[in-house]
C-alpha cells in the first residue's frame, strides 16, 4: 500500500489515538420514536429538527481525547432545503405526465444545478461540524463538481462501467482534497488501481452470486416440478419457490455489495485521507460487516422497523471503534495551532438553504 | 455580579482548536460569565446573545458565543438549572418546546407514548387515510393514464408467453361477448372489455386489469358447468373494473410506502421494514375489494334474474382445481372460498323474501 506520508514519514511514526463512542440503542430509541412520532403530528415539517436532533446525540457521542464533535446546522435550513428539493421533485414528476418532450427539457434544466447542490450540500454538512471549536469545511468548486457529478456519469455509462471505479476514485478525491478543518486542508493519497480492484473482485463475486442462484434456483424449481408428481409433459413452474429464490438472490447481491465494496471504500478513502501530516487508518472487516447488516435486516423485518435506531448504533459503533487518528508528533498537538480563517463559517452556512442529501 | 454557582467547562477561542479549563455561570441578572483558569481572564455577554442549545440526552453541550468561542458543557443539569433561574417565566417558545422533547425522550414513559400514538396513527392511515388517498388518487387519473397501464401490462403478459390465443368455439365466444355488452349496460360499467386466452400457467382463472380489460381463461370456461357461472365470474370482473380496484391498490401501497418512509426516515430502510406490514395490507385491501367486486356481481345476477348462488358453485370448484379452500384468509388475497360461496347464497337467500 502506498500509504506513505509525503515528506518521507511512515505511520509507525505517528500515535495512533481511538475515537470512542458513548452512544446508546436504547437512549436513541427513544430520541427515535419521539422524532417519529412529532414528524408525523406534524405532516413531515418537525423531520428537519429529527435530524439535527438525532445527529446531535450522535456527534455528541463520538469522542477524541476528552471533547466531543458538535453538529450545528440550523432546522429551519434543512426544512427550506427539504422544501426547495420537494418542489423540483414535483415539478419533473408533473412534466412526466404532461410529455416526454416537457420531461426531458426539466431534467436538462436540472442537470446544470445538480453540481451546485452536490458542493451546498457537502459544504453545509461540514460547515455544522464542528471539534474544539473549530469548524469543518468544503470549498470545492463548481466545474470540479460537474466533472465528477453529471460528466462522469455520462462517461461511466458511455463506457459501460468500466470507467466508473475512476470516476469513483475522482470523486472520493475531489470531496475529501476540498474539505477542510480550520484552516488545514484534507490530502489525498490514494490511487485509482486499488478501485479498479475491488470493483473487480465485486464484479466477480456479484457474478459468480447471480450465476450460481439462478442455476440453483432452476435446479431447485425442476426437483419440486418432479417432487409434485405433476404433468411430467408440461410441469407448471411454482411461481412461489420462483419469487423467494429471485428475492434471496438479490438479498445476497446486496448484502455483499454492503458489506464488501462499500465497507471496503469507506475503509480506503478514510487510510488514504491526511489531515496536513495526521493520518487516519479505517479497517472494516468483511464477515463482521456481512454479520451486521444481515442481522440488521432481519431484525427491523421482525420488529416492522422498530429495530432501526438499534441497527443504526451497531453498526456505528463498530466502524467509530475500527477508526483511527494517526497523530503526527512533529506537527505539534492537534490540540493546538490548528488557526481558523476567520469568517469562513458561520453566519453565511447558517443562512439560505441547508441542503443536504447522501453523498 | 458574583455568581453563586458555576458549571466546569472547556473554552475554546474558535481560532485555534486548543482548550483552555474554565467556568461558566448564569447569573441572575442573565449573563453568561465565563472564567478563564491559569490566565485572569473573565468573558461576560448578555444571556440573549450566546447561543445554549437544547439538551440532546446527556451529550455536552457546545454553547457559543457571539464571536466564534465555543464553551463545552458536561453538567446539563447544573447548566439547566442555571439557565431556567436566570430566563425566569421568559423562556422563549423554542427553549419550553425543546425541554418538553427532552423530557419525552429521556424515559420511558415518554417514549411509551410516543410509540402508542405511532401506533395510532399508523393504524388510521392504513384504516382509513390510505383509502381515502387512493379515491383522491384514482378521481385524478386520468382514464386514458389507466388505460395505457392496463395495455402494458397485457402486451408484457402476451409477450412472457402467458397469454395464449383462445381455444373456445367461436359461437360461445360471440354468446359471451353478447352478455358481456349486456351486462356493461346494465351495470353502467361502459369502459371494459372482454379477451379470452389460453393460459395453462393461470389455470381456472379471470382476472381485470387497470383500464378494464377483462380477461377470461379457456381453462376456467372448461370448468364451469353452466353458462350463467361464467356470467357470474364476469361480473365480479366488471365489480372490480367499475370500482377501479387494480390501480387503488396500487395507490393505498404506495401511500403506505410513503408513511413507512416517514417512519424510518430513510426510503431503503422503509422498503425493507416495510415488508411484513406491506404484505398483509395488500391482502386486507385486496380481500376488500373481492368482497365489494362479489356483492356487485350478486347485485347484478339478482337483477338479471340469475341466481348468485351460481358465483359461490363456481368458487368452490375454482378453490378444489387450485388446491383446496384457503383457510389463512388474513394471508390470502381473496376471502376464503366457502365464505364467499356463503356470501352469494345469502345473497341469493334475501332474493327469495
Amino acid at each position: 500500500m502506498s500509504d506513505h506520508l509525503s515528506d518521507g514519514m511512515s505511520e509507525d511514526d505517528l500515535d495512533e489515538r481511538r475515537l470512542r463512542f458513548t452512544a446508546d440503542g436504547r437512549e436513541y430509541f427513544r430520541i427515535w420514536i419521539v422524532n417519529v412520532v412529532l414528524t408525523l403530528l406534524t405532516l413531515g415539517a418537525y423531520s428537519a429538527w429529527a435530524k439535527v436532533r438525532a445527529r446531535r446525540y450522535l456527534y455528541g457521542n463520538v469522542w477524541l481525547g476528552d471533547t466531543a464533535f458538535d453538529y450545528t446546522a440550523n432546522p429551519a435550513a434543512i426544512l427550506r432545503g427539504r422544501i426547495l428539493v420537494a418542489v423540483a421533485l414535483v415539478l419533473l414528476w408533473f412534466t412526466q405526465i404532461l410529455s416526454i418532450v416537457y420531461y426531458l427539457a426539466a431534467l436538462l434544466v436540472l442537470l446544470p444545478l445538480v453540481p451546485w447542490v452536490v458542493v451546498r450540500a457537502r459544504s453545509f454538512q461540514l460547515r455544522n461540524s464542528r471539534f474544539r471549536g473549530l469548524a469543518f469545511d468544503f470549498r470545492g468548486r463548481y466545474r470540479d463538481a460537474a466533472l465528477w457529478y453529471p460528466l462522469s456519469w455520462i462517461g461511466s455509462v458511455l463506457t459501460l462501467g468500466l470507467a466508473r471505479p475512476f470516476t469513483v476514485f475522482g470523486r472520493d478525491r475531489f470531496l475529501v482534497t476540498e474539505s477542510r478543518f480550520g484552516r488545514k486542508q484534507f490530502g489525498f493519497v490514494g490511487a485509482a488501481g486499488r478501485y479498479y480492484l475491488l470493483y473487480a473482485v465485486t464484479a466477480v463475486v456479484v457474478g459468480v452470486l447471480y450465476i450460481g442462484g439462478v442455476i440453483a434456483l432452476i435446479l431447485a424449481m425442476t426437483a419440486a416440478a418432479f417432487a409434485s408428481g405433476a404433468d411430467m409433459d408440461d410441469p407448471q413452474p411454482d411461481m412461489r419457490l420462483f419469487l423467494v429464490g429471485t428475492l434471496l438472490i438479490v438479498a445476497a447481491v446486496t448484502l455483499f455489495v454492503l458489506a464488501y465494496l462499500r465497507a471496503r471504500l469507506l475503509s480506503y478513502r478514510w487510510s488514504s485521507s491526511r489531515l496536513g501530516n495526521h493520518a487516519f487508518r479505517l479497517r472494516l472487516s468483511f464477515p463482521v460487516m456481512l454479520w451486521l447488516y444481515a442481522s440488521n435486516a432481519v431484525a427491523i423485518v421482525a420488529t416492522l422497523g422498530l429495530f432501526t435506531p438499534f441497527a443504526r448504533i451497531r453498526v456505528l459503533r463498530y466502524v467509530v471503534d475500527e477508526f483511527r487518528f494517526l497523530e503526527s508528533p512533529f506537527e505539534g498537538a492537534v490540540e493546538a495551532g490548528e488557526a481558523q480563517r476567520i469568517g469562513a463559517t458561520g453566519a453565511e452556512a447558517a443562512g439560505e438553504f441547508g441542503l443536504e442529501i447522501g453523498i | 455580579m458574583s455568581p453563586e454557582r458555576a458549571v466546569p467547562c472547556t473554552y475554546h477561542d474558535g481560532r485555534t482548536s486548543r482548550g483552555w479549563s474554565a467556568t461558566l455561570a448564569i447569573t441572575a441578572d442573565a449573563e453568561v460569565v465565563i472564567a478563564i483558569e491559569g490566565v485572569d481572564a473573565r468573558r461576560v455577554h448578555p444571556l440573549a446573545e450566546v447561543r445554549i442549545p437544547n439538551r440532546v440526552a446527556d451529550t455536552p453541550r457546545h454553547i457559543h458565543l457571539p464571536d466564534g468561542a465555543v464553551c463545552d458543557v458536561r453538567d446539563n443539569d447544573t447548566l439547566d438549572a442555571m439557565h431556567s433561574a436566570a430566563e425566569g417565566g421568559a423562556a422563549t417558545r423554542g427553549r419550553r418546546f425543546g425541554r418538553l422533547v427532552h423530557r419525552l425522550d429521556s424515559t420511558w414513559r415518554g417514549a411509551a407514548a410516543a410509540l402508542a400514538v405511532t401506533a395510532a396513527i399508523v393504524y388510521s392511515f392504513t384504516e382509513w387515510g390510505a383509502p381515502a388517498v387512493a379515491t383522491l388518487a384514482v378521481a385524478v387519473t386520468p382514464p386514458e393514464a389507466e388505460a395505457a397501464i392496463g395495455d402494458n401490462l397485457l402486451t408484457l403478459l402476451d409477450q412472457l408467453g402467458f397469454l395464449e390465443p383462445s381455444n373456445l368455439d367461436q359461437n360461445r365466444r360471440n354468446e359471451l361477448l353478447a352478455a358481456f355488452e349486456e351486462m356493461k349496460r346494465d351495470t353502467g360499467v361502459e369502459a371494459a372489455d372482454l379477451h379470452f386466452h389460453h393460459a395453462p400457467r393461470f389455470g381456472p382463472n379471470a382476472f381485470a386489469l387497470p383500464g378494464g380489460s377483462v380477461v377470461l381463461t379457456d381453462q376456467l370456461a372448461h370448468l364451469a358447468v353452466h353458462e350463467e357461472e361464467i356470467l357470474a365470474v364476469l361480473a365480479h370482473e366488471l365489480g372490480h373494473v367499475g370500482g377501479r380496484h387494480v390501480l387503488r391498490r396500487i395507490a393505498q401501497t404506495s401511500s403506505m410506502l410513503v408513511l413507512w418512509t416517514v417512519f424510518t426516515g430513510d426510503p431503503s430502510v422503509a422498503a425493507l421494514s416495510s415488508v411484513a406490514p406491506d404484505r398483509l395490507l395488500a391482502q386486507r385491501y385486496s380481500r376488500a375489494f373481492e368482497r365489494e367486486a362479489d356483492a356487485f356481481a350478486a347485485d347484478y345476477l339478482l337483477e338479471a334474474g340469475i341466481s348468485p348462488t351460481r358465483l359461490g358453485d363456481i368458487l368452490r370448484r375454482l378453490a378444489e382445481a387450485h388446491g383446496g379452500d384457503d383457510a389463512a384468509t388474513w394471508l390470502s388475497s381473496h376471502p376464503g372460498a366457502a365464505e364467499r360461496a356463503r356470501n352469494a347464497e345469502e345473497a341469493a337467500q334475501r332474493s327469495l323474501r
